[in-house]
């Protein structure tokens, strides 16, 4: 596993560092329509998802996936590593998301107020809620890799990418059927969660809820890829 | 003594090729070239050998231990293995130098001055990045890579392909060393026969997925000859019986004939007119599945 580890942030280096100018330079636009709240959920979902499939495209240049099977590794391990490569860095991306927010608050409060856009007033970006929101976020990032990486374990990143819409689009299908969103605006149940999360922590109730429900997710799906990955043949 | 590779029956199936009846083997202290046309089923065998697929039937023992695909036991195995595929397969985005970091992570045995004293042999700069490689100087990292970890086994897929005749010969000097000290071996597939001349100890010929001969290198070049004969002259020596019935391949072509005889001294002495020239691994191979047997 540690193969895995080492040999992802190996091939993930420079894209990350790319990636925290880019998040730098993109938190400084959106932060000024969205505020920090919607900035940090935004990054705290998009770093994770193109490390994704930046490794599973580098997966399949020149053979490296192959090659990699050469060393004394199993596939098992190969999964495992890769599912660790992935939550570390989603959990690398949740902390530099949040850290942004917050230093982006710190920096408006050190600015006279008629200079602070109101979105970036301390009252619309309260810290249970960038907390929240960003965790909310990550958990719908990681609902998404819970069902992109089996596909991408068992298929390849090329066939994966016509096959993951496709199973996106049904689950999406599948919910909005199951769930009746007419039902659950008329019936106050939208504007009821929507209070309940206002009130006191109740965001960082909902934040460790969703990720801890999405832990047990992912590491469902870990073990659903190591048994799919060890039928592919290279 | 154990033999590095034993590859006995070896069977695959696919929905367009089948790979059957495969053997195999690889001593201490030998060079097994492994040689055969493209789609031959030379890289399914070696996919095979290194457990990278599970053969329908036969087979594979690596260092005498049976090899099961996926098993823990087989990353004891691999871990004995150097290997090099026909492409450098580190990520683009890598640099050199991280290849010694995956390879410390993924060997026991990684040696992290031998791997630089190899980059520096090579002309490799830790801080390149592997996209920049032209194929020669990848080929050079994923030999550095393989060889830094003290193999007791290597296996090269097209190891040599896109390298200049210069860095040819360091490879395989460097690849004479190795196997030098006598209980290391090599399996080498190449489309590039010369280098097998330089350095294999036998050939082992695969086509349309069935191995065609296996046999040592210098019943090849040293005793196999070339008949280079005029269409009459052909009859004449196949009806003489210095050549064995079966034994012959005949090729023609627009300025004559040419046939491959299993002992070309004999053939010189019986007729001392004919042009017998010493055969190459590749025109031992070309008659061998393109000529007509006789």
């Amino acid at each position: 596993m540690k193969t895995m580890i080492v040999s992802d942030f190996a091939a993930l280096r420079s894209a990350l560092l790319q990636l925290v100018g880019i998040c730098l330079v993109v938190s400084l636009f959106m932060s000024y329509v969205m505020g920090a709240v919607g900035t940090s959920a935004a990054i705290g979902a998009m770093i994770p998802f193109m490390c994704l499939f930046s490794l599973a495209a580098l997966d399949e240049q020149n053979g490296w996936e192959r090659f990699r099977l050469t060393l004394p590794i199993t596939r098992r391990q190969v999964v495992f590593g890769r599912y660790a490569s992935v939550a570390i860095a989603t959990v690398l991306a949740f902390v530099f998301s949040l850290a942004l927010s917050f230093a982006l608050l710190a920096v408006m409060g050190l600015l006279p107020a008629a200079w602070v856009p109101e979105s970036l007033a301390p009252a619309e970006n309260p810290p249970a809620a960038i907390v929240g929101a960003t965790a909310g976020s990550v958990g719908i990032v990681m609902i998404a890799m819970v069902v992109a990486l089996p596909l991408i374990m068992r298929f390849g990143m090329t066939k994966a990418a016509r096959i993951v819409p496709l199973v996106v689009v049904i689950v999406i299908a599948g919910c909005v059927s199951f769930f009746d969103a007419d039902y659950l605006f008329a019936n106050g149940l939208v504007s009821d969660l929507v209070a309940w999360l206002d009130t006191g922590s109740n965001y960082l109730v909902a934040a460790g809820a969703t990720l801890a429900a999405v832990a047990i997710l992912y590491i469902a799906s870990a073990f659903l890829s190591a048994k799919l990955y060890e039928g592919r043949e290279f | 003594m154990t033999n590095l590779i034993d590859i006995e029956n070896l069977g695959k199936r696919y929905d367009d090729f089948a790979l059957a009846g495969v053997n195999l083997a690889v001593e201490p202290g030998c060079v097994v070239g492994f040689i055969g046309s493209n789609g031959a089923g030379k890289t399914t065998t070696l996919k095979a050998a290194l457990g990278l697929i599970a053969p329908d039937e036969g087979t594979v023992r690596l260092f005498g231990q049976a090899v099961t695909p996926g098993s823990s036991a087989l990353d004891d195995l691999k871990s004995r293995i150097g290997v090099v595929l026909d492409t450098c397969a580190f990520p683009s985005t890598c640099r050199v130098g991280d290849a010694g970091l995956i390879g410390r992570a993924a060997y026991a045995t990684w040696d992290a001055s031998h791997f630089s004293r190899l980059l520096s042999t090579f002309g490799l700069s830790p801080k390149k990045k592997v996209s920049e490689l032209s194929r020669g100087m990848g080929m050079k990292l994923t030999l550095a890579f393989a060889l830094a970890h003290h193999p007791e086994l290597l296996v090269l897929d097209e190891a040599t392909a896109g390298l200049d005749p210069i860095a040819r010969d360091e490879v395989l000097d460097i690849l004479r060393d190795f196997v030098a000290e006598g209980d290391r071996g090599i399996l080498m597939s190449t489309h590039i026969t010369s280098d097998l001349e330089k350095i294999a100890d036998e050939i082992v010929c695969v086509d349309n997925g069935a191995i065609v001969f296996t046999s040592p290198k210098d019943v090849i070049t040293d005793e196999a000859g070339v008949a280079r004969c005029r269409a009459a002259e052909v009859e004449t020596l196949l009806a003489s019986g210095v050549v064995a019935p079966g034994a012959a391949h005949v090729m023609r072509h627009d300025y004559g004939t040419d046939v491959l005889v299993p002992d070309r001294f004999a053939v010189a002495r019986a007729f001392p007119d004919l042009v017998v020239d010493k055969a190459t691994i590749e025109d031992y191979m070309t008659l061998t599945l393109k000529g007509e047997s006789r």
